[in-house]
């Protein structure tokens, strides 16, 4: 019972994630939006200097051409990244969530579908970076199969021209496993008895799947297709430790962006601005996605 | 557990979850107190063992403890020293790269007041080079609008380090069992064309490829091996003339560098991957007998010695010039590799300074420390350089005695090369010719193209 006297116990039980909140998030990011308007090397913030919009306007209004082309080839592929993301994983998901709800070995095939989300991303980029090489796994199963029009001599990571397609290879085999969930979970909840009904009255099986299921997972789909532009747009880990960012900026990316600038050239006010900016961008990008798939539901 | 217990338990878990998050890292705190123990950071794995030697004799002849703390690797280290100079919480001496202007200056000793030249004169020639500030590289920063704070407040002939370890670029290893099979003499090439030669002769022998290298950095090339063709083929002033935007790389005097990379991509030499292959890859690879050659500097002899190969097994020899350069033949110029600087902050700032000067001056210690990092130390080391470890004998006497072309094209190179952003292009435009994507010449006008938008756009 909650008295008088000890009513504000709870409250300091709330206390340490309050303060850790207050002093990781809040802070940081609130930071990170004032360091987009100064010149500052990193270190004492005294020697910071205010620079206005200036850090906007280097990279948005070609102030510095270069950083400019930078900035705008890495928000393109990450867009890629966003587009090939929705458009493969969701079918893909939608596919495999049908399979497990409906096979019999559905615990086996939870854990193989899974594994990407328990494995350590690090690691296991590495072991793909290992795939793509030019003596890898991939270009000896497409000699095997007597594909040897698609072996890339430099490795996949090695040409300009296929090093962001093994990017996007190694992002949809990340994000599968999350949205996989997702529609694993909604069409669990979806209850039985519509589908009954429905049959009792002639309804094919696929006017199940068109008139019940997709209209019922319709907002799990506004979810993760959220997710999925939101973890492009965030795209980091894989492009920094498969082929950073290269070969001549073919897979560059924000994040990459980003991090160079911070922590190679030190201009931490410049790459908290491309931060922001690409922040703003998918924040527009999950609006309009709201926006169009409220529509429709 | 009751009522009060339990507001005791959080109340403790709430402070020391905000002791946690304020305290630092604490060693400096004991060195602080007791004045018995420097601590010393350094993100060189392979060179905490020669730190160690040299601590223990500073400890013998002082009393005073060095403790060693490692944080690799590179981006890690930069990023905890920024973590810890905005906490203030550094420790006493900080192992940090050869440059001014790098940013930590806010933060460590200036020591042209403390350092006098009765010190600065027992180290190597250039030692002292891209250490101390020049006035190159204040009128550079004066002018830049992106110079940090730091940068601009920088005066000419401040120095905020002492020379550790000297080295240098510009070197191939070669594997000789490769080179014996395919019917060639295990020695250095006297031109870029014959080294070509050679490449080839492997590669038709053995299928072996030519070359390998750290591509997947875009400017390596550059850094390790392009300029070294450019200050041969054009002399120190041609070079000079480009990073100060006098020239064109399009230019006759220039473009046969460019061609030289369009060769080797031209005739299959380099290893395939080699645009994914970071540093280290490319040792492994050479080390691995996946590449007749691999492209390195002086400290790369201890990362093959480390994979497993022996010295007789490898040929070294620095970059050969082309056909027609005005420098016939390059003498490795070393420059400083490492310093070592004193927290501004330090409560045992003297010890730290006797510390750093020690480890830099003393031939024993720089010995002991040479030789247990296997790198060369930037101190004249007199009658004690027979205590070297043979194979680092040799390269050390490799070295030019005298500043050569490199050190006066290089107050040209640490100012402008990093500033003029068609460099960055240029890297990367290499790349794309190493992909056969460009050619010599594409590549050669993108880099005028960006240089000329840049120079009208104020950049």
């Amino acid at each position: 019972m909650v008295t008088t006297k000890n009513k504000w116990v709870p409250y300091l039980f709330l206390l340490p994630g309050v303060l850790l909140f207050l002093g990781v998030g809040v802070y940081s990011v609130g930071f990170s939006i004032l360091l987009s308007f100064y010149n500052w090397s990193g270190i004492d913030f005294s020697t910071a200097r205010f620079e206005g919009l200036a850090n906007f306007r280097q990279f948005l209004l070609g102030d510095d051409p270069i950083v400019t082309q930078n900035f705008y080839k890495a928000l393109l592929h990450n867009a890629l990244i966003a587009v090939f993301q929705v458009v493969i994983v969701v079918p893909a998901a939608l596919v495999l969530a049908f399979t497990l709800q409906n096979t019999k070995m559905a615990a086996m095939y939870r854990t193989v579908y899974f594994l990407p989300m328990i494995a350590s991303g690090v690691a296991i980029f590495y072991v793909w970076k290992g795939l793509f090489e030019p003596a890898g796994a991939l270009n000896a199963l497409f000699q095997w199969i007597g594909l040897d029009f698609l072996v890339i001599p430099g490795g996949m990571l090695g040409s300009s021209s296929t090093s962001l397609m093994g990017i996007i290879l190694t992002t949809i085999w990340g994000g599968l496993p999350g949205t996989l969930i997702l529609y694993y979970a909604g069409l669990t909840s979806i209850d039985p008895t519509l589908y009954e009904a429905a049959s009792v009255d002639g309804a094919s099986k696929t006017t199940l799947i068109r008139k019940i299921t997709w209209p019922l997972l319709k907002p799990i789909t506004l979810i993760a297709v959220i997710q999925m532009i939101n973890g492009a747009f965030q795209t980091f880990e894989n492009v920094f430790i498969m082929t950073g960012g290269g070969p001549g900026g073919s897979s560059e990316v924000i994040g990459t962006l980003v991090y160079r600038t911070a922590f190679l050239d030190n201009d931490y006010g410049l790459a908290s601005a491309i931060g922001w900016v690409s922040f703003l961008v998918t924040g527009v990008i999950a609006i309009f996605s709201i926006r169009s798939f409220q529509a429709d539901i | 557990m009751n009522r009060k217990a339990g507001c005791i338990l959080s109340t403790m878990t709430a402070s020391a979850l905000l002791l946690s998050a304020c305290s630092g890292g604490g060693g400096d705190d004991n060195a602080a107190g007791s004045g018995k123990e420097l601590t010393m950071w350094t993100w060189k794995v392979a060179y905490t063992p020669g730190f160690e030697a040299a601590a223990k004799l500073y400890e013998q002849k002082t009393g005073v403890k060095v403790k060693i703390d490692t944080f690799t690797p590179d981006d890690t280290y930069r990023q905890k020293f920024q973590a810890a100079a905005n906490s203030k919480n550094l420790p006493d001496v900080i192992n940090w790269w050869a440059t001014a202007g790098d940013s930590i200056e806010g933060s460590v000793l200036e020591l042209s007041g403390e350092i006098k030249d009765d010190v600065l004169g027992k180290y190597v020639g250039t030692a002292m080079d891209p250490i101390r500030i020049t006035q190159t590289q204040v009128d550079s920063w004066k002018t830049d609008k992106n110079a940090t704070t730091v940068q601009k407040g920088l005066k000419v002939g401040e120095f905020y380090g002492l020379p550790l370890d000297i080295g240098g670029f510009f070197t191939f290893y070669g594997n000789k069992k490769l080179l014996e099979e395919a019917g060639l003499k295990a020695e250095a090439p006297k031109t870029w064309e014959e080294f070509v030669s050679m490449m080839e002769a492997v590669k038709a022998k053995s299928g072996t490829p030519g070359l390998v290298f750290g591509a997947k950095i875009p400017d390596l090339w550059e850094n390790w091996a392009g300029s070294a063709l450019s200050i041969m083929h054009g002399g120190p002033q041609g070079y000079i003339d480009l990073l100060e935007r006098k020239a064109k790389m399009s230019d006759p005097a220039n473009l046969p560098v460019v061609k030289a990379m369009e060769t080797l991509a031209g005739k299959d030499l380099l290893m395939p991957g080699v645009l994914s292959t970071d540093i280290d890859g490319a040792d492994q690879a050479f080390a691995a007998g996946k590449a007749a050659f691999d492209l390195g500097g002086s400290f790369t002899m201890s990362t093959l010695l480390a994979m497993g190969m022996k010295p007789e097994d490898i040929i070294t020899f620095p970059v050969p010039p082309l056909e027609g350069s005005k420098i016939q033949a390059w003498t490795t110029d070393p420059f400083t590799l490492t310093q070592l600087s004193v927290n501004k902050d330090s409560k045992n700032r003297e010890a730290a300074l006797d510390f750093i000067t020690f480890m830099t001056t003393d031939p024993e210690a720089a010995v002991a420390f040479a030789n247990g990092a296997y790198t060369v130390p930037a101190v004249n080391l007199g009658d004690h350089a027979k205590d070297l470890d043979p194979n680092l004998k040799s390269i050390s006497d490799a070295f030019a005695k005298e500043p050569g072309p490199y050190s006066e094209a290089s107050p040209a190179i640490n100012s402008l090369r990093g500033k003029h952003k068609e460099w960055e292009v240029y890297a990367q435009a290499l790349q794309s010719v190493i992909e056969k994507k460009l050619t010599a010449e594409q590549a050669a006008g993108k880099f005028d193209d960006t240089m000329a938008k840049l120079e009208a756009s104020g950049n």
